[in-house]
């Protein structure tokens, strides 16, 4: 996301000539000012003891008591927890299977299998997350599901997967990874295409295998992706999906003890409790602890190799 | 790359035939489901292949498609006016971005970056549609945040760069306007690109329902993910009805509950299942291109 080289000229930098393309940059300026700057001026709301008739300018300051109220909950160390620990499973789960899905695409000669195979893998990316929700019910449902009576009928045992949290390890990161391979992989597959195809050659002339090959020419191109793409996601690891947590697991509350995250969390505060100053707080942390990341991990790729880095 | 038969060949498509099986399965057990005669899930289960083929979840549905065809309307004027204002929008300022004699170019991009790595996270959001822009059960606030998002500039930047810049410099000379050359030269040159983004804006609008579960509480302004979600309520509200498609008294328990929730589920994700049929290959063209470049 660089901004490039600046080459002004003298007579291109005046008001009159850029005037119209001006213009065209200010809807987006605009609605990026209302709906993400304004919003940050909201953050004060975490440090007021918020009192709607009041609004979010009159309510009363009351400090860092918002935030201690989140992280001397029972609640805080379980959702920080999950929110980390599965977002490192989901994020370790999609990169394994973006780069396995698009060295396995990369093996295959023939454009139209090709083509059928991306095009087929694609076809959850269009789903919504209340469809995926309803469908794994499908699956894993009591008594009737599929999975649930095929185990029954394999072993004798009832399993019941949505009273019992510990499933849903497995479970999440496999829809998510079911979902997203389609892009995940042809953005890998993409790089693998630049590859230039001399080096093949080269390597079975010596006679390397087809593992060998990918082994020591495939994965080692990807790695710049790979390091860039856990970068923003690892940046991005206070964030969840709030559709795979909230539709997906069916917001049941038994299953909170692992699918509950922040942002399932902050919904459930704001929607039903209207607890607007503790969410606020979360949202901030979140934020806060966000930015630090994403700074923090663009530094350290870029002391592993310069050009990792993606600012 | 080898093409005979081989090992690893046969390894590489098994896998790759077992993951597009999979894909497919959720959507076709659905529709298969949706056709199956109530009895027959009630004794078998469910199963990939009807014992005893049925329309009759369908035919409930047809008795009053009203909610679901409110959805539908909902979720089409979303997707219709979304997707056309926020085509416009973010290809300007992409435009105007991938423009190297536009002065402010450096300061614009910092502006929409510092947005994709810090937020003031959802509940000043929520205060601000709610309170202050009185949003509250209208499709505008479903509509308008989703304009000009960050990623997609960047890759429409990426995009309109790709045009060698002779063109629309030659296109000045002759008398073009900034933004004529971008209306009459760089969006027909851009209409792979175009495509992808706007299917991505698309499926956005229909599949959302984060929005529209904090800012829309009147059913009949429900998207068509609300229904779909509220699926239970709308069933018994079928079998309250108390009569059958053909307009005979039945006894609610003999209503196909099952069937009718996935024949919703398939009736609602019809349109993108006809997205996927036939825009899904732009889509792969256009962000194996844009991965490229990027």
């Amino acid at each position: 996301m660089q901004t490039g080289g600046r080459r002004r000229s003298k007579k291109h930098t005046s008001l009159r000539k850029n005037g119209q393309l001006i213009a065209m940059t200010l809807p987006a300026i605009l609605k990026i000012f209302v709906f993400a700057y304004l919003p940050m001026a909201g953050i004060i709301l975490a440090f007021k003891d918020y009192v709607p008739v009041k609004g979010m300018f009159g309510s009363p300051w009351n400090g860092f008591e918002n935030f201690a109220f989140f992280f001397q909950s029972a609640d805080a160390w379980r959702i920080l927890r999950n929110t980390i620990g599965l977002n490192a499973l989901l994020i370790a789960a999609e990169l394994l299977a973006g780069v396995l899905f698009a060295l396995l695409l990369y093996e295959i000669a023939s454009k139209k299998l090709l083509k059928a195979y991306q095009s087929v893998m694609f076809f959850p990316y269009f789903f919504s997350w209340v469809l995926v929700g309803l469908m794994m019910t499908t699956l894993l449902g009591p008594s009737t599901g599929m999975l649930t009576t095929l185990i029954r009928k394999l072993t004798g045992h009832e399993v019941s997967f949505y009273s019992e949290p510990w499933y849903w390890l497995i479970i999440l990161p496999l829809v998510a990874v079911w979902k997203g391979t389609g892009f995940s992989s042809l953005i890998y597959y993409s790089a693998l295409m630049s590859i230039d195809k001399e080096l093949f050659e080269a390597a079975e002339i010596d006679g390397a295998t087809r593992v060998q090959s990918i082994r020591h020419i495939s994965v080692p191109f990807l790695i710049p992706m790979m390091v860039m793409l856990t970068i923003l996601a690892i940046g991005n690891i206070l964030r969840a999906d709030f559709g795979l947590f909230y539709f997906v697991p069916r917001n049941i509350s038994a299953l909170f003890p692992v699918t509950d995250v922040l942002d399932t969390y902050v919904f459930r505060a704001l929607t039903v409790n209207g607890d607007f100053a503790m969410s606020a707080a979360v949202g901030v942390f979140q934020s806060v602890v966000g930015f630090f990341m994403i700074l923090g991990t663009n530094w350290l790729a870029k002391r592993v190799n310069r050009d990792y880095g993606l600012f | 790359m080898r093409v005979r038969w081989s090992v690893h060949q046969t390894v590489v498509h098994a896998c790759l035939l077992l993951f597009c099986f999979m894909c497919l399965l959720p959507m076709l057990l659905t529709i298969s489901i949706s056709l199956t005669d109530s009895a027959v899930i009630q004794t078998h289960g469910y199963q990939l292949f009807p014992a005893e083929f049925s329309w009759k979840a369908y035919a409930f549905i047809w008795m009053d498609p009203s909610s679901l065809l409110a959805g539908y309307r909902n979720s089409m004027l979303i997707v219709v006016i979304g997707t056309a204002g926020n085509m416009l929008v973010t290809s300007m300022v992409a435009y105007a971005l991938a423009r190297r004699d536009f002065r402010y170019r450096g300061a614009v991009s910092i502006y929409i970056f510092v947005t994709m790595i810090f937020s003031g996270g959802i509940v000043p959001l929520y205060i601000l549609v709610v309170q202050y822009l009185d949003w509250k059960n209208m499709l505008i606030a479903l509509i308008v945040p989703a304009f000009a998002a960050p990623f997609q500039i960047f890759m429409l930047r990426v995009f309109f760069q790709e045009i060698p810049p002779a063109l629309l410099e030659s296109a000045k000379i002759d008398g073009c306007s900034d933004f004529r050359v971008y209306w009459n030269i760089v969006l027909p040159l851009s209409k792979p690109a175009l495509a992808t983004v706007a299917l991505m804006m698309t499926l956005h609008y229909w599949n959302e329902t984060f929005h529209a579960l904090l800012f829309i509480d009147r059913p009949t302004l429900y998207p068509i993910q609300l229904i779909l979600k509220n699926i239970t309520s709308y069933i018994e509200m079928v079998r309250s009805g108390g009569v059958d498609p053909g307009g005979q008294p039945i006894d609610p328990s003999t209503v196909p509950t099952d069937s009718i929730m996935y024949a919703m589920m398939v009736l609602t994700s019809l349109p993108v299942m006809f997205l996927f049929a036939f825009l899904q290959k732009y889509f792969v063209k256009g962000l194996t291109i844009g991965a490229v470049k990027g």
